[in-house]
């Protein structure tokens, strides 16, 4: 199994500059934490286990202390993060793939979130996205890294799941360095290509005596930000 | 009662989407629009029909096709409106996405029709208003043929207010 790190900073470094990225919630503070002001995460090591999971954080926070941010980059424009609405990353990203259907878009969900929504996997398969790659971080887990609720999703075969439903191609990937090494191909394969993403959960950080921080405001305006930006990105516009 | 009174032909309805510019039908389909549902499923029109499995993917995917720079109409039940509130919050009052959703006001009792709706004996019919006023959508009534035209009022209200903005058809389409 790979941890969150390794599961998602090979889609900031190999994403196509002109694609479009959706992320749910988990995926989206991880891209969040690893993405340097160029969007990317390139330089940030992506070790295994918890001991990785925690350098690499420490690192990336390292690298966005010394740089400048640059909003103007493709890779920060072309991100948008279905939050907090669960089980909305699928068929927003297929809405964006059939708009704009020489961009290649990924969509980074979560177990949790496609188990809400999992008939979008027929909604997808049939509205046949050609560049659209589907990725599922299989972790079992709700509010991963906090308090790490039970998901239903324990066994289950997500990418038996797109498969059934139709996707041109649909694997499971436990190791890091294969997911690492298989996502170029995986991006110039003719969609709907699904991947389902073996991974351990974030440790838990509650226990007795924890204080729950309030949801600050950003988490319910940033979807409006980005969808606004990720406009003006598209129609080849300024900030 | 004469039903004709209160049915908007259902290719009227294909001729008046198509005058507004919509390129997208996104629905998860309607009794009450089901003459319309066959229209759009003849084809020759150049809209492009996407039938999701949930209203909620009806309102994400509207939403992608809007961000990339299509012209979507979300069609739907009232039933289906319900089940979507939460979606319909994060992107269009949260995110402040437009949308247009045509939604049949479905198991009206026909002596309802040409009356308020919230004095309808069903409750999917009575209560679609008052939520949308709750939710701070504005809405149009299509209750006749001649109430057409608001579509087009729904369009430029999304747009103005980066909205939500809902058309209710109040009685089943006609065939003719």
């Amino acid at each position: 199994m790979m941890n969150m790190l390794q599961a998602c900073a090979p889609v900031a470094k190999s994403r196509p500059d002109d694609s479009m990225l959706v992320a749910t919630m988990g995926a989206m503070f991880t891209f969040d934490m690893i993405e340097g002001p160029q969007g990317n995460a390139k330089g940030i090591p992506t070790l295994g286990g918890t001991a990785g999971l925690l350098i690499g954080f420490a690192a990336a926070k390292l690298v966005k202390a010394v740089s400048a941010d640059d909003s103007q980059a493709d890779k920060v424009r072309s991100r948008i993060s279905s939050v907090p609405l669960m089980g909305g990353a699928a068929c927003l990203g297929l809405g964006l793939a059939l708009a704009q259907p020489d961009r290649a878009v990924v969509v980074v969900d979560g177990d949790a979130s496609l188990m809400l929504e999992l008939s979008g996997l027929a909604t997808v398969a049939r509205a046949k996205p050609r560049k659209f790659l589907h990725a599922v971080i299989h972790n079992g887990t709700q509010f991963t890294g906090l308090g790490n609720l039970t998901a239903p999703a324990a066994g289950f075969d997500f990418a038996g799941a797109a498969r059934v439903a139709g996707y041109v191609h649909a694997e499971r990937i436990d190791d890091a360095q294969v997911w690492e090494q298989r996502l170029p191909a995986l991006l110039a394969m003719e969609g709907p290509v699904f991947v389902e993403l073996g991974v351990d959960p974030v440790p838990a950080r509650t226990k007795p005596g924890f204080v729950q921080d309030e949801m600050p405001d950003r988490q319910f305006e940033r979807m409006g930000q980005e969808a606004l930006r990720l406009q003006h990105w598209l129609r080849g516009e300024g900030v | 009662m004469n039903l004709s009174e209160y049915s908007i032909p259902g290719s009227a309805m294909l001729e008046r989407i198509k005058a507004i510019g919509v390129d997208h039908l996104v629905t998860v389909p309607d009794w009450v629009q089901m003459a319309f549902h066959s229209q759009m499923e003849a084809g020759g029109h150049g809209i492009q029909q996407i039938n999701a499995c949930s209203e909620n993917q009806c309102v994400t995917l509207a939403a992608g096709l809007t961000l990339g720079g299509k012209k979507p109409l979300v069609s739907m039940q009232n039933q289906g409106l319900y089940n979507c509130v939460n979606t319909l919050r994060a992107v269009c009052l949260d995110a402040h996405i437009p949308m247009v959703f045509l939604v049949g006001q479905f198991g009206r009792e026909y002596a309802n029709l040409g009356q308020d709706s919230r004095q309808s004996r069903r409750t999917m019919v009575r209560v679609m208003e008052p939520l949308l006023d709750a939710l701070d959508i504005p809405y149009f009534r299509l209750d006749r043929p001649s109430d057409l035209g608001l579509l087009d009022q729904a369009y430029e209200v999304a747009q103005k207010r980066s909205t939500a903005a809902v058309a209710l058809v109040g009685a089943p389409m006609s065939w003719s």
